[in-house]
């Protein structure tokens, strides 16, 4: 029979700590004991009785169990409701204390909140665009393909017809092959008529996506042949809008460039090919001329394999090579081995989505850098709010570690706070970094929205919750370290003054390392800037200012002639020139910065017998233009003479070539002069071509412009074509004008629709507006960056104030004895700009140190400037020290106020 | 674990109405189902603790450890909120139960 203690049954306190089965094994031997004592009482002897009241329990043993196995379950639930209670005790102790000091909960949460929204926004971009898969079954296996001829100037061309019949068939490691082509169409007629963005595909094209129609089907092989092709397959979106998504519209007709095509499938809601605003397929269709070796000068389609599950790209590209092998021995008298040898020919094959990515990458990662850097930047500060907070508190939290709180239990305190705030700021942070999408430029620019949606994974935004978590953790332990004294008692004792010069020391550090992340991100920002204003200094080699661009296109049913292009042509631009403030307008296949690619191989009549190896080879931009396209872009010839009235439709096909080319092809502009030359690969090579080819006599030399690409070097060659010669369907047309261009769009519009109503002026922008658009890859990165070298620099400045005041503070007393001693105020001033010279000298030196290799990793994102551009190092540590001094301005008058009487007085 | 002659459930209920009351250690409430019962209801006595348990886990009684008048260590239960609401509808269903199986006898009967 066990007894109870003495004082226990004095204060009859019991015992607290559970243990299930002498618990249980107790509370049956009282039981017993007290049946045994009734049966005794009943007149039972006392062996007979225990023996009774053991019989009538039954087996112990199995109660026994039961009871233990119960009495488990209970403590363990007990302990889980325990915890519980005791984290919601935690948070509203951890609140409570927050809501006291609303300041310090405030300023965390805000610094904490800006980091987390800027690292949000990054981070769900980074995160839809390259790092999720593409929103298609096994998008691993997708790969792109595409020829490149390095040595022509042309290190990626498009593909033939016959290189996907026989790719299909003959390379195994693909499971299917498609060809697509990017355009657009006009759907609909007349006053229903729109534009939409579609594509001409082969049927297998949807097999290689992986993506089964929503109603319907999609194309069969036989839609490739002549006369089977008037198919169409629409987008969900699209079906809604002309059919009102109606089942029905399977099978119907649709109007598409004026001519009859039938509705085969509607393609389920959301899909989208990455990369392509199409909301519209037809079947590419293939005469038996383009699948023959004569299609292999048409390179004109885009490539899209699957790979067969388990096959590799190193796979599928060793098959493609031993096929381009065999070409180069059997395909027309050695046309492949003049392009493999003079344009080092070779086919590529990139995963589709690293493909897509390939321009956008980099920059995200670069901003994914800043971003983290901000955060980082972020935690510093934090840990610095958290210190001066720590300061305060010192004496509550000794006390009442002195008083029994267990050090984990004052830990579990701490920990509890910063998660309260960094669930508090995180989650408004993410809130703001989310809602930020919608108005994030860098969607747009990039058209990002091409290759997936950008928008926050709810994974994603548990996974920063998480990251703000542990940064404000990371803060507040790596705090309670620095300022962790083991005795207690000699806090308690000295008061505050000891402890916040260590405090004061550890503030210094924590400010020059704002001061450091706020110099690397600033150096980044302007290192962007610098490249920028580069950018903007070049010369395009054309005039900008003031032309008025836009676009048409003729349809093939009432434009099938090239006489009938040519009259259109002719009566629109003697229309749009006699408009007024109108000085010139021409018409033009493609205009600089379009970025349409129309590039085609060049070869110089004659180069065949003395031919430089890899020189005689060029595709260069190729262009057809109107009589007035060089006046109306203000570029001038070298030598020669313009197109005019004598080239027309009959008369021997000529051509403008620019520098580069006459240099390459003759030497020079001048020898260039009535030299001939032929599209395509030397005809005498290829033999049995040599009949149909047509020469271009060249008669003119201009000058070098910048196609596409400010930074391209060097800049691309380019030829032109004049246009009544090879009257394009499509055109773009360039006015010039002394008006504010737009003012002039309804006057076009209108002139347009009096000649031909169903012609549809399109693609309106500006040539000033087309150059300032091609920066946008460089000015968007350069905004953001900035950005983030703001908030960074405001922190840093926050952080030096900090520290300088807290300086300030301490040392009133000294302040007032050298002023009472007769230290003049600016003495006093000094000596509290020479203590923020200490910081600022630290953090802007280990800022520059560090920012060496990392804006090395910029050196391909930047144009014109590199990476370690002294005058950019050095123009940022001033930039540091400005603001430094602004955040001391303060400190330093307050220290000049001091007034010595009352200082000393107060000791 | 019912006795022998115990319809299921029903040992729950003279638990739940024996601490009614106030608190009691498992010995006590054994006894007051005996005693109440006139001795009529036999139960396996051991089987008393596993129902308590149950009862306990179930949250309809609350446990605390305290000292008999001898002066012993001994669990005390005590009527939880919960179980005073479990007891009411208990005892509701019990006697709805008991006037359904009358009728059906006393009709049998006639």
């Amino acid at each position: 029979m066990p007894r109870v203690p003495f004082f226990r049954r004095t204060f009859r306190i019991t015992r607290h700590q559970p243990d299930v089965p002498r618990d249980v094994a107790e509370e049956i031997d009282l039981y017993l004991d007290l049946r045994t004592e009734e049966l005794i009482d009943g007149g039972l002897p006392p062996e007979e009785a225990r023996r009774q009241a053991e019989a009538a329990f039954g087996d112990r043993q199995a109660v026994e169990d039961e009871c233990q196995q119960l009495g488990e379950q209970l403590t363990v639930r007990r302990r889980r409701g325990e915890l519980f209670y005791a984290i919601v005790d935690d948070v509203r102790r951890a609140a409570r204390d927050l809501w006291r000091r609303p300041t310090f909960a405030v300023a965390a949460c805000l610094t904490l909140a800006v980091c987390i929204a800027l690292h949000t926004a990054v981070f769900a971009v980074v995160h839809s665009i390259v790092l999720a898969p593409l929103p298609l079954p096994e998008p691993d296996r997708l790969v792109t393909l595409f020829n490149s001829y390095p040595n022509a100037g042309f290190p990626r061309a498009l593909n033939t017809a016959p290189e996907y019949f026989e790719r299909r068939a003959a390379v195994t490691a693909f499971e299917e092959v498609a060809l697509y082509v990017e355009l657009a169409h006009t759907v609909g007629e007349r006053d229903a008529a729109r534009r939409v963005f579609s594509m001409n595909v082969t049927p297998s094209f949807f097999r290689v996506l992986g993506v089964a129609p929503h109603l319907g089907r999609t194309f069969t092989d036989d839609e490739m042949e002549p006369g089977n092709g008037q198919r169409a397959v629409i987008a969900y979106s699209l079906w809604q809008e002309l059919f009102a998504g109606s089942p029905s519209a399977v099978g119907q007709d649709l109007q598409i460039a004026g001519e009859p095509f039938i509705v085969v499938g509607v393609m389920p809601e959301g899909f989208r090919v990455p990369g392509q605003r199409a909301r519209l397929w037809l079947p590419l269709v293939f005469t038996e001329e383009q699948k023959s070796d004569l299609g292999r000068f048409d390179p004109y389609y885009q490539m899209l394999a699957r790979l067969r599950p388990g096959a590799t790209i190193e796979q599928a590209k060793a098959q493609v090579d031993a096929w381009n092998e065999k070409l180069v021995e059997r395909v027309p008298a050695g046309y492949y081995a003049l392009i493999e040898e003079a344009g080092g020919f070779d086919t590529r094959i990139v995963g589709f989505h690293q493909d897509l990515v390939r321009h956008v990458e980099p920059w995200l990662y670069l901003l994914w850098g800043g971003a983290l850097f901000v955060l980082l930047i972020g935690g510093v500060s934090l840990a610095n709010l958290i210190l001066v907070r720590s300061i305060g508190r010192q004496r509550e939290l000794v006390t009442r570690y002195v008083l029994g709180a267990g050090r984990r239990r004052l830990l579990r305190q701490l920990f509890t706070e910063s998660s309260v705030l960094a669930v508090v700021g995180g989650g408004l942070g993410i809130g703001l970094g989310a809602a930020s999408l919608r108005w994030f430029d860098i969607v747009d620019s990039y058209q990002l929205s091409r290759v997936g949606t950008v928008e926050l994974d709810p994974a994603a935004a548990v996974l920063i919750l998480l990251l703000a978590v542990i940064v404000m953790l990371v803060a507040s332990v790596v705090t309670a370290l620095a300022t962790y004294r083991r005795d207690a008692f000699s806090v308690l004792r000295s008061g505050a003054s000891t402890s916040s010069r260590r405090s004061l020391r550890l503030r210094g550090s924590l400010a020059v390392a704002q001061i450091a992340i706020a110099c690397i991100l600033l150096i980044g920002a302007t290192l962007m800037s610098a490249s920028l204003y580069r950018l903007l200094a070049i010369d395009p080699g054309f005039e900008t200012a003031g032309v008025l661009t836009g676009a048409a296109k003729l349809s093939e049913a009432h434009y099938g002639e090239p006489t009938d292009r040519i009259r259109f042509q002719e009566t629109l631009f003697s229309e749009l020139r006699s408009l007024p403030g109108v000085t010139r307008a021409t018409v033009a296949s493609q205009l600089p910065f379009d970025n349409l690619g129309t590039r085609s191989l060049l070869s110089a009549e004659g180069a065949g017998a003395e031919r430089r190896r890899g020189e005689d080879l060029i595709a260069d931009t190729s262009t057809v233009i109107g009589t007035d396209f060089f006046s109306t872009l203000e570029l001038p010839l070298i030598t020669g003479r313009l197109f005019d009235r004598r080239d027309t439709r009959g008369s021997a096909p000529v051509m403008i070539v620019s520098e580069s080319i006459a240099e390459r092809f003759w030497g020079g502009a001048e020898a260039a002069l009535g030299k001939r030359v032929y599209r395509g690969v030397d005809p005498y090579v290829g033999g049995e071509l040599g009949e149909e080819i047509e020469w271009h006599t060249v008669i003119g030399v201009a000058h070098e412009i910048v196609q596409d690409d400010l930074t391209a070097r060097p800049r691309e060659g380019a030829f032109y074509i004049p246009y009544q010669q090879e009257p394009t369907r499509f055109m773009r047309l360039a006015i010039k004008t002394e008006l504010p261009p737009y003012d002039l769009v309804p006057q076009v519009r209108q002139r347009l629709a009096a000649i031909d109503p169903e012609v549809v002026l399109f693609w309106v922008t500006t040539l000033e507006d087309s150059v300032a658009q091609s920066l946008v890859r460089f000015r968007i990165p350069m905004q953001i960056l900035l950005v983030f070298a703001g908030v960074a620099l405001l922190l840093a400045a926050v952080g030096v104030y900090g520290v300088l005041a807290q300086s300030v503070a301490q040392r009133a007393r000294e302040i007032g004895i050298r002023m009472a001693l007769g230290g003049s105020l600016a003495q006093i001033r000094r000596w509290v700009l020479r203590n923020m010279l200490v910081f600022v000298a630290a953090g802007v030196v280990l800022g520059l140190l560090g920012a060496l290799p990392l804006t090395r990793l910029m050196t391909h994102l930047l144009y014109g400037v590199r990476p370690t551009d002294p005058a950019v190092f050095a123009g940022v540590g001033i930039i540091i020290a400005l603001v430094a001094l602004v955040a001391a301005l303060l400190p330093a008058r307050r220290a000049t106020r001091i007034d010595p009487v009352k200082v000393l007085g107060a000791e | 674990m019912a006795g022998s002659n115990l319809y299921s459930g029903t040992l729950d209920l003279l638990i739940l109405r024996a601490v009614n009351w106030g608190p009691l250690h498992g010995y006590a409430i054994g006894r007051w189902i005996r005693q109440a019962s006139d001795e009529v209801l036999k139960i396996e006595e051991g089987a008393l603790y596993p129902a308590l348990h149950r009862l306990e886990k179930k949250g309809w009684l609350t446990a605390s450890w305290g000292l008999t008048e001898t002066n012993r260590q001994a669990k005390f239960y005590t009527l939880s909120t919960l179980g005073q609401e479990q007891l009411r509808a208990e005892t509701a269903r019990w006697n709805e139960h008991t006037t359904a199986v009358r009728a059906v006898l006393e009709a049998a009967q006639g």
